[in-house]
């Protein structure tokens, strides 16, 4: 089992096993990969001024894939021309600093020799974005709604095809409580 | 349910003034999700607007038990970066006007 995260003198720590590294880059890679597949309607490149601004020059379409719907909601709840209006202003750059965070924190774990990770408060505020985000995605596809109830979670169907995503769900709620607990301690 | 706001009662109406419609403010709502940890939400206020833990706590706790509230209030340029700023955080957050 992890061991959670810890401050130390030498900043924030935490210990994972092997499986749990191999859990965290495939998650992260996976969400790496939702959100560079969509995007901007025009490649990036042919506009100089949108690669330079992020800001695409064409309507930018409501994502498809209910987790990065989750990750880049509408920005106006009733107004559909101003949310698309924010989303084109706005997608390049909440996609870009999320792939940037979730860089970071696959950098931190392949520098962490035997699952050990050592990082400062400044990666660990990364971090907790990032495992936030983890359990968007992983609370989305297992449809976690508000009266989830934990000790249900043995008693799921092993066939339900949620039940992996909520045992996931489950493990990073922890990791991030202990987390936040560690940032305002 | 956003923040009530109150409207002058106009009792006379003067030919000669111009319909000058009021300068609107916008504002930012954060909504209610079955996912985000309470201690998040309130930790996220205070990181992107500066506010001490009990008005965070505060506004996390109308978030939860309203489904929304509004968490900030400005120009429409400001609300967008705040928006912005939220979303990076994972809260599923809006803009609009406020009397809407």
């Amino acid at each position: 089992m992890a061991q959670g995260f810890s401050m130390t003198r030498k900043g924030v720590e935490a210990t994972f096993e092997r499986g749990e590294v191999v859990l965290l880059r495939e998650l992260i890679s996976d969400l790496v990969g939702r959100l560079d597949a969509g995007g901007a309607a025009t490649p990036v490149g042919t506009d100089p001024l949108e690669a330079m601004t992020g800001i695409s020059s064409a309507p930018v379409e409501a994502p498809v894939d209910p987790i990065v719907a989750r990750l880049l909601p509408d920005a106006h709840a009733t107004d559909k021309e101003v949310a698309d209006e924010f989303r084109r202003l706005a997608d390049g750059d909440l996609r870009a600093s999320r792939v940037a965070a979730y860089s970071a924190v696959l950098e931190d774990l392949a520098a962490a020799p035997d699952g050990h990770v050592k990082i400062n408060r400044e990666e660990a505020e990364v971090w907790l974005r990032v495992i936030n985000d983890l359990r968007l995605a992983t609370g989305t596809v297992a449809d976690v709604t508000e009266d989830l109830d934990y000790t249900d979670l043995d008693s799921l169907d092993p066939d339900d095809p949620r039940a992996a995503f909520l045992h996931l769900y489950d493990w990073l709620t922890w990791l991030q409580s202990r987390l936040l607990g560690v940032l305002t301690g | 349910m956003s923040t009530p706001t109150l409207t002058p009662e106009r009792t006379q109406k003067s030919d000669v003034e111009p319909d000058i419609e009021p300068d609107v403010p916008w504002v930012t709502i954060v909504w209610n999700d079955p996912i985000n940890l309470m201690d998040y939400v309130t930790y996220v206020f205070q990181q992107v607007f500066g506010y001490s833990k009990q008005k965070a706590t505060k506004l996390m706790l109308d978030v939860h038990r309203k489904g929304r509230a509004v968490v900030s209030s400005g120009g429409r340029e400001e609300m967008e970066r705040d928006v912005i700023r939220l979303q990076e955080y994972g809260l599923w957050a809006t803009f609009q006007k406020d009397n809407q």
